[in-house]
């Protein structure tokens, strides 16, 4: 496969609940940053009062980190879709280590973007379906209390 | 400007607990809640003194089945009737209870792994709904409360009796008692007399099935008993009959059978002699001993039929604010102050309830004396009170944050109000003020409907008693635009209160010792409030309010909306301008913000507030 020589730049590393410690391969990390939009992520509730000048606020908890995010060209589409699968159904935690800083981010995959919450699509690579590669756009989430800057910073 | 980070939790209780404190079995965090709980309190009707409880649910993830297990014991579901609280604190701060109830239904209707737990008003499972159990206060023969009631002399009479016959188990006690009669309306009127109401009630209380072969082990009537000691009746010593008496169960009151049951008794029933004159009427009751043992009673003696576990009736209503302090609905002089007497009806009832709120109201004496007459067995006891006491008086029953019963003086027209310390609703802690005039349910004349209870002279009317209530209609106290709009009547029911034309003395009595007045005294001022709240259509208020004032907010307290700011139409300054006084009708918490329903009160001496009040 064309992008072959370029998988181990980053991978995905889980424990699939039948087939144990799993590596996912990435062909390219978690960027460009076009395609990588960082957030914090906390419950809100808050109201206006009628002269628009008070705003009473009440949040829940400290924020957690997220980022929007999209697998590129992945050549394995099979173990790609199953372990969103898992990620999914099974509240199964990804480990996400960027090759560069070799740091390992847990994260919860919250939902695949633009996807019904019944369904684990993934998507043809907008530019190399051709050579048989596919993308999936992910929202994760960090739940430990730990940071992602080293994913998009 | 506010902004606050908060903590919620829901705590559940153990099983039969009465109070969640102390007792929590187990509680949800944010960790488990999906959603902060949105909490509803009561909503008051202030015409009727009716409050609805109001139900909310919470919702709560099933992590790892936590939920199931909490929710379960030993295979079967052990939710139900559970209290449970629930509390918010900002983060460092203290925990905060702002509702409490009982567990009252749970589902996953929005899909498996997301509970919805249902809190109802604790008084879901309230031990006991009727306070108002048997009916001790009136001897059944010779008939008449026992105890002084509203003026009415207490009877505790007897009638000589003395042992003449025995079979078996059972013996046979001829009471004999005589009575000075007179023909009015063809019965014969004594309180020893058989009469119809009378012979209902023994009727009623007779059993199914009918023993006179000395099996079992009672008699053949559910409550009625007669109380025989052997005491002379000059000696028996009030004021409880059961000190000196004994009860026996009454097998016939003629012969032993079915066919002469109350052979005794209709040999007397509406007895027909001359218009007036003496009589000794002679009953033969067969009683036996409870329980079954074999014993003699004195052989003379005096007795009397009570039936103090009788759920009351028509014709032998239970009676409320009796004169003896040791009775639990009565008081030294008779006459209880309305507070005084909701506190024993919720303590009956096991009902937890805001005490110091009470105290303060009892020592308010211009609420009206009760003494009742309850005459429905079935009626729950809360409903009966919002019908006959709190509605009519101006009070409310309430639930505070904590789940307590609370007692609220809706009397808005009639309190001193400090106007100046109330909250001001504005634009700046308030929004989406709307309000409408409703005109079904204007009210333009009320009349109070009292009963007064004839005095020197029983009579027989519905009631064993010889109590025969006269109804009286108050004067209307009508508003000005009958003639536009037609009359739109209300009945204030006030028959449970002290009537009109009150007993020598009984006035100044009731103020001095804190029990009220009569209802009389202040029918006036209640009834010019009510007018002036709904003559021209009652006005209700909606909106939300934000956290900062709704967390020092509860059903039933009075606030000020400033239209100035608002913009609602005030028909005070025929503009969008000044200040109206609102009572707070129902309040529904949200994490940020409350919505509330308030109903606009009268500004009686309403003050021009000075720009910055």
């Amino acid at each position: 496969m064309a992008t072959a020589h370029l998988k181990g730049t980053a991978r995905i590393v889980y424990t699939h609940p039948t087939n144990g410690e799993t590596t996912h391969l990435l062909a390219i990390p978690l960027s460009p940053v076009r395609e990588l939009l960082p957030s914090l992520s906390r419950e809100r509730h808050d109201w206006w009062a009628a002269d628009k000048r008070t705003r009473e606020t009440v949040t829940l908890e400290d924020s957690v980190e997220e980022v929007v995010c999209t697998i590129r060209m992945d050549d394995e589409p099979v173990e790609l879709r199953e372990m969103l699968r898992v990620a999914l159904e099974e509240n199964v935690t990804l480990n996400y280590e960027p090759v560069t800083g070799g740091t390992s981010f847990p994260v919860q995959l919250v939902e695949i973007p633009g996807a019904g919450r019944d369904e684990v699509p993934i998507d043809p690579d907008r530019s190399r379906y051709g050579m048989g590669e596919w993308e999936a756009p992910l929202r994760l989430r960090r739940v430990d209390g730990g940071t992602l800057d080293g994913v998009f910073s | 400007m506010s902004a606050e980070r908060r903590e919620y939790q829901v705590r559940v209780a153990t099983r039969g607990a009465e109070e969640v404190e102390g007792n929590v079995e187990f509680t949800l965090n944010l960790g488990i809640l999906s959603t902060p709980p949105v909490t509803t309190g009561s909503l008051a009707h202030p015409l009727g003194g009716r409050t609805e409880v109001r139900p909310f649910r919470v919702s709560g993830v099933d992590v790892d089945g936590t939920l199931i297990e909490s929710f379960v014991d030993s295979g079967r579901w052990a939710a139900l009737g559970r209290m449970a609280d629930v509390r918010r604190r900002p983060v460092g701060g203290s925990w905060t209870i702002y509702a409490t109830g009982r567990v009252s239904g749970l589902d996953e209707l929005e899909g498996p792994g997301l509970f919805q737990i249902e809190i109802s008003d604790e008084s879901w499972v309230a031990r006991d709904g009727r306070a108002f159990g048997g009916v001790d206060t009136s001897q059944i023969w010779p008939a008449g409360p026992i105890w002084p009631w509203r003026g009415q002399i207490g009877v505790f009479e007897n009638a000589s009796g003395s042992v003449v016959d025995q079979q078996g188990p059972y013996h046979r006690i001829r009471l004999t008692r005589s009575i000075e009669y007179y023909r009015a309306h063809e019965v014969i009127v004594d309180r020893a007399s058989i009469h119809d109401p009378l012979m209902r009630f023994i009727r009623r209380q007779q059993k199914d099935d009918l023993i006179f072969d000395g099996t079992g082990e009672g008699g053949n009537f559910r409550h009625l008993r007669l109380w025989y000691t052997s005491e002379s009746p000059t000696a028996v010593t009030p004021p409880h009959p059961d000190q000196t008496f004994k009860g026996y169960e009454i097998v016939s009151f003629g012969a032993l059978n079915s066919e002469g049951l109350y052979d005794s008794l209709e040999e007397w029933l509406n007895a027909v002699g001359g218009d007036s004159g003496m009589a000794l009427v002679v009953l033969h009751i067969w009683v036996r001993e409870a329980g079954g043992v074999i014993v003699t009673p004195p052989e003379t003696g005096a007795g009397f039929l009570w039936a103090p576990t009788a759920p009351p009736s028509k014709e032998l209503p239970s009676l409320v604010g009796i004169d003896n302090e040791d009775h639990e609905f009565g008081t030294d002089g008779g006459y209880l102050h309305p507070a005084d007497f909701t506190r024993r009806v919720w303590t009956k009832m096991g009902l937890r309830f805001d005490e110091d709120q009470l105290a303060t109201l009892e020592a308010d004496v211009t609420f009206p004396a009760v003494a009742a007459s309850v005459d429905d067995s079935d009626v729950d006891a809360e409903q009966w009170m919002e019908d006959n006491v709190w509605g009519p008086a101006g009070l409310l029953a309430l639930k505070d944050g904590q789940g307590r019963r609370r007692l609220v003086d809706a009397r808005f027209f009639t309190l001193d109000l400090d106007l100046e310390s109330l909250p001001v609703l504005n634009a700046s802690n308030s929004r989406d003020h709307r309000w409408r005039l409703v005109g079904r349910e204007m009210r333009n004349r009320f009349v109070a409907v009292t009963h007064k209870y004839r005095l020197p002279f029983p009579e027989v009317g519905e009631r064993i008693d010889f109590l025969a209530p006269t109804e009286i209609r108050s004067d209307p106290y009508d508003s000005d635009n009958i003639e536009f709009v037609g009359e739109r009547p209300h009945e204030v029911n006030a028959r449970q209160f002290l009537e009109p034309s009150a007993l020598p003395g009984v006035a100044g009595a009731l103020l001095a010792t804190g029990r009220g007045q009569p209802w009389s005294e202040i029918e006036p001022s209640l009834m010019d409030g009510l007018l002036e709240v709904f003559q021209d259509g009652p006005v209700r208020y909606s909106g939300t309010i934000g956290k900062s004032l709704a967390d020092t907010l509860q059903e039933g307290d009075p606030a000020l909306i400033d239209e100035s700011e608002l913009k609602g139409a005030n028909p005070a300054t025929a503009a969008r301008t000044g200040l109206v006084l609102v009572m707070i009708l129902s309040l529904t918490r949200y994490p940020a913000h409350a919505d509330y329903e308030a109903l606009r009160m009268p500004a009686v001496d309403f003050p021009v507030f000075e720009e910055g009040c």
